[in-house]
């Protein structure tokens, strides 16, 4: 194994210990975490509901205080960093609901550089080229000065996203960045912190439930199950080693085919043919209930005309069918007898 | 290197320009208007020479109406920002400055020396001495105030202080309700009037101690300018932007206390004018940015008090209405009809 360099590291968790403490009781949530955050990184921070995700996150970020160990960024133990120092280190992108309805997406993003301005808050050359790289990298430049009320809930994320990106820190934490997004914005908002990750060199921790996603594009992935320290690795190594299964116990859902598990009702089709078309043909029939036998009565094949495709069943007789739906009615009826 | 916003020279010509000039406009307005005629020139000969052709106008402007333009003007400054801050801070479009039971502390105060006075036996009265109720009423805020300051430090999220705030306005609600249960009507009567609020009471010797401690808590909510924006995004955005919570709070109930409490304590528990400014400032400049909206709403607050103190006169009559109850007589209505046209509360309080 060669060791990643130790000056590629943006933050190293030692022995810590997160949870919440009163006078009386030391509950704790997560415990034995050594973990390394290095830069120029993705990395996918996932587990179940409730295994403690968010406190973890608000401890590295400084909001919550550990209840033992150590978390260094920088080479300097964070109990040692000012908060102010701390604002120029970490910066979040929380599921909080905000309360900025009346600033615009730019005034939004501005507020990234308040950890670099006086009380009265006049912005530096320096201060206004971060928020306009911000506004450059996160591609939010087409809405820029609406309103954040008038924005849609993906937008708002880009923003908030680019806020993060002016208060120019090393590390970017973000809670959940892709809950209540459609799917192309999920992608979108996914792609975008790769893409950062990359060009700009920082390290960035994002807290997610979006497994698929998370498998393609994660540069890393902690995983955090109950009763067990947190898991580090790659996606494919995580997946190969059924680390992933273990965590979430998916139940019908086979990672390595990416497939939620088929139940078969006895009934046998054989198909032939290949391509996307066979691909979602099959995932019809499976679908349905159908289990796909070469040594079944009935065969299944497909042709293409001028885009359109017709499906045919071979049996006693012959029957052809424009659309996938009519394929199962009609099958469904042929195999009942 | 400031030009973030394409709308600031909006907001900067409303700041600089429209909002000192009707200050200015409504100042003389205030001080012309009353039961004596004084004609326009001789007020400004007043104010600029301190004389004029007759020595009863000199009087009645440098005596009763001045003194009276400069308290509206400090109340409606005092209130509204104070009233601005803990809006911010508690995310709630319904806190204003009393909600940390400041007001009810000074009225428990008051109560106390006016009707328990007798009950203790303690022989004193009530007219002779204004010191002695803005004394009482200090003292009774600055109690509720400590309190309200000493959870501070308990407790983790504002909404909970909020709550706690509001718990001890009720209690001390209470008290004075048992207070009065108890008090002959001449004692209630003088407590009732002190609660109507006046803008007409003080000296030009209060006025000198009202004005530097006015200026001084504006002052401090000037300086969280910065926190407050902070603050609009959420607690945790702003620890994670470098601000001290506890301290931003802790000078943020300062400020307001200063600024509530001094008004309270000399004028009387003024309604109204301290929730609803904020609210209709907002309209008139669109953002949430504490950079525009903390001096646009000290001005929105004073426009507003000049213009209740000249309706409260009656302007050519010899009645005088209360103040608290022309703050809310024509403020309520104004509020109500401006955010049914303009659903802005939605706007600036969550999306």
């Amino acid at each position: 194994m060669i060791p990643i360099e130790n000056n590629d590291i943006a933050m190293i968790l030692k022995d810590l210990s997160v949870g919440y403490a009163s006078k009386k009781v030391v509950s704790p949530i997560l415990e034995e975490i050594n973990l390394k955050l290095p830069y120029g990184q993705l990395i996918c921070f996932m587990g179940p509901n409730g295994v403690g995700k968010s406190t973890l996150l608000r401890t590295i970020s400084g909001i919550q205080k550990p209840l033992s160990g150590q978390i260094v960024i920088d080479g300097r133990e964070v109990n040692q960093i000012t908060p102010e120092a701390m604002a120029k280190s970490i910066s979040l992108v929380l599921t909080d609901q905000i309360n900025a309805g009346n600033l615009t997406a730019r005034e939004v993003i501005a507020l990234g550089r308040y950890p670099y301005v006086s009380w009265n808050i006049n912005f530096s050359k320096k201060d206004l080229k971060a928020i306009e790289k911000a506004i450059k990298l996160t591609e939010t430049t087409s809405f820029i000065d609406r309103k954040t009320y008038e924005l849609s809930d993906g937008q708002l994320q880009k923003v908030m996203i680019a806020r993060a990106l002016a208060q120019d820190t090393p590390i970017i934490i973000l809670d959940e960045p892709t809950a209540h997004l459609d799917l192309n914005n999920r992608v979108a908002v996914i792609n975008l912190l790769k893409k950062l990750a990359e060009n700009t060199g920082k390290a960035i921790l994002m807290a997610t439930h979006e497994l698929d996603l998370a498998l393609q594009t994660a540069d890393r992935l902690w995983l955090a199950g109950f009763n067990a320290p947190i898991i580090s690795g790659i996606p494919e190594d995580l997946v190969l080693n059924g680390a992933i299964d273990k965590v979430f116990q998916l139940k019908g859902y086979d990672l390595r085919t990416g497939q939620l598990e088929k139940r078969s009702l006895g009934k046998k089709v054989n198909l032939s043919g290949q391509g996307h078309e066979y691909l979602w043909t099959k995932n019809a029939l499976e679908r349905n209930g159908f289990e796909i036998d070469s040594a079944a009565e009935h065969t299944v094949s497909f042709s293409l005309e001028n885009d359109e495709i017709t499906w045919q069943i071979e049996g006693e007789g012959i029957a052809i069918t424009n659309t996938l739906e009519e394929l199962v009615i009609h099958l469904n009826k042929l195999l009942k007898y | 290197m400031n030009d973030l916003l394409p709308q600031k020279r909006k907001y900067t010509l409303s700041l600089r320009v429209a909002l000192p000039f009707c200050i200015l406009v409504l100042f003389i307005l205030d001080l012309f208007l009353g039961s004596v005629h004084i004609p326009v020139g001789e007020i400004l000969e007043i104010i600029f020479t301190g004389q004029s052709s007759k020595v009863s106008w000199t009087n009645i402007i440098w005596q009763f109406r001045m003194p009276r333009a400069i308290t509206a003007l400090l109340v409606g400054a005092a209130l509204s920002v104070s009233g601005l801050q803990l809006q911010t801070l508690f995310r709630n479009p319904l806190a204003g400055p009393f909600v940390l039971g400041i007001s009810t502390g000074a009225s428990l105060g008051v109560a106390l020396m006016v009707m328990a006075g007798s009950i203790l036996g303690a022989v004193f009265s009530f007219y002779m001495n204004s010191w002695l109720i803005i004394l009482a009423s200090t003292i009774g805020s600055s109690l509720v105030l400590f309190l309200v300051l000493a959870a501070s430090f308990k407790v983790r999220d504002s909404m909970t202080l909020l709550i706690i705030g509001l718990m001890f306005g009720s209690f001390t609600g209470a008290i004075v309700s048992v207070l009065q249960f108890y008090s002959n009507s001449e004692e209630i009567k003088i407590y009732l009037i002190w609660t109507m609020g006046s803008l007409g009471r003080l000296s030009w010797e209060q006025i000198i101690i009202l004005t530097p401690i006015v200026i001084a808590g504006i002052g401090l909510s000037f300086s969280m300018i910065r926190p407050l924006n902070t603050l609009l995004l959420s607690e945790n955005y702003a620890l994670s932007m470098g601000v001290n919570i506890k301290k931003v709070r802790l000078i943020i109930i300062i400020s307001t206390s200063i600024l509530a409490g001094s008004v309270t304590a000399f004028c009387g528990p003024i309604a109204f004018v301290g929730l609803a400014v904020p609210h209709l400032t907002r309209l008139l400049i669109n953002t949430s940015d504490h950079k525009y909206t903390l001096p646009a709403v000290a001005m929105g607050g004073i426009i507003t008090m000049f213009i209740c103190d000249i309706v409260s006169q009656i302007p050519n009559s010899e009645f005088v209405l209360p103040i608290n109850a022309v703050t809310s007589l024509i403020g309520a209505p104004v509020v109500v009809w401006v955010l049914i046209r303009k659903k802005n509360i939605n706007r600036a309080f969550g999306k």
